[in-house]
């Protein structure tokens, strides 16, 4: 089950939060060691997705940074309220859209 | 792909669609050929320990640290540029940067089709990699010249660059300017999330949105 202690409340958060973030940092030690404990609390293949998620993450966050896409206008308008308070903002500073 | 020695168990599903993101890398592309093709993905693998790019992610602005990237000296310089900002600083990316990649002579349209090759090839040694392997060996070019693809269904939705006219978002619309790349990008992502009517995950829906959540967050990406 989820906890108190920053992941969401989701179940084995923590544990999918600390694997995600070795896996976008490349620190493949950290992984392995992660994947470890991932097999025997979630179950290898539940490991492997996790893993292919966060990969898959890797790839396209980059897209959208490499593009400098703008967010859609209806997820802007949904996340309106929180985007601030959670730090997501400042991912998004006016010179990200800046000419010379 | 053959991930039979890999740690973790791998659907032949994922198996089949990075072992065509590989074959594909070493096709002729839109605006690189397949040698070229191959070289960006080399580079994007050697950036991983540019030490330049060390200095850079330390630094306050990435500007503050003068110097060149000692990449493939058979890219232009300016893709060499763009390959190592992708891959090593992409949350600090911005238009002056970007525009300063084109005033180098980079063009648009091969820019975006660096983007396609350079994210495709994050996603799947990155997934190599979180599963126990080294990168997989990439394969030999084949012949053949770039065919200068290029839409002209595309609009400007206030990105760097135009995006395709339709899509149910934006980075679905991303790389629509060279539709090619934005093939190659979707078929090596795709089995990442829930793209097709049949994903399924042995995590559930919470779960992966929480590691997709974490992953945008390290790598400071607002969308």
């Amino acid at each position: 089950m989820g906890s108190a202690d920053g992941d969401g409340n989701v179940p084995d958060g923590a544990l999918l939060a600390a694997l995600a973030e070795a896996v976008a940092r490349w620190r493949f030690e950290e992984v392995a060691s992660l994947r470890e404990e991932g097999i025997a609390r979630l179950g290898a293949q539940a490991t492997s997705d996790a893993i292919l998620v966060a990969a898959g993450f890797n790839g396209i966050t980059r897209v959208a940074d490499a593009i400098g896409i703008r967010l859609d206008a209806r997820t802007a308008a949904a996340s309106d309220a929180w985007r601030g308070q959670i730090g997501i903002d400042a991912f998004a500073p006016p010179e990200k859209w800046a000419a010379a | 792909m053959d991930y039979a020695a890999a740690q973790l168990p791998v659907a032949r599903r994922i198996a089949d669609a990075h072992g065509a993101t590989l074959a594909a890398f070493a096709k002729p592309g839109a605006w690189w050929d397949a040698a070229d093709r191959l070289r960006i993905v080399a580079e994007t693998r050697r950036a991983a320990d540019c030490a330049l790019c060390d200095a850079k992610a330390e630094a306050l602005s990435a500007n503050a640290v003068p110097g060149e990237h000692r990449g493939d000296v058979e890219l232009p310089p300016a893709a060499v540029d763009a390959i190592h900002g992708i891959r090593n600083d992409s949350g600090r990316l911005t238009r002056r940067w970007f525009d300063e990649l084109i005033d180098m002579g980079l063009q648009p349209e091969a820019y975006v089709e660096l983007v396609a090759l350079t994210a495709s090839s994050v996603i799947v040694d990155t997934f190599a990699q979180g599963v126990g392997l080294e990168p997989p060996p990439l394969p030999e070019p084949e012949a053949g010249a770039p065919s200068f693809e290029r839409s002209e269904d595309v609009a400007d939705a206030g990105a760097w660059l135009p995006l395709a006219a339709e899509g149910r978002a934006n980075i679905l619309r991303s790389l629509g300017l060279v539709p090619s790349a934005l093939e190659l990008f979707f078929d090596a992502f795709g089995n990442s999330y829930y793209m097709h009517a049949d994903a399924e995950f042995a995590i559930g829906r919470r779960q992966v949105e929480l590691v997709a959540s974490r992953v945008s967050a390290v790598n400071e990406c607002f969308y």
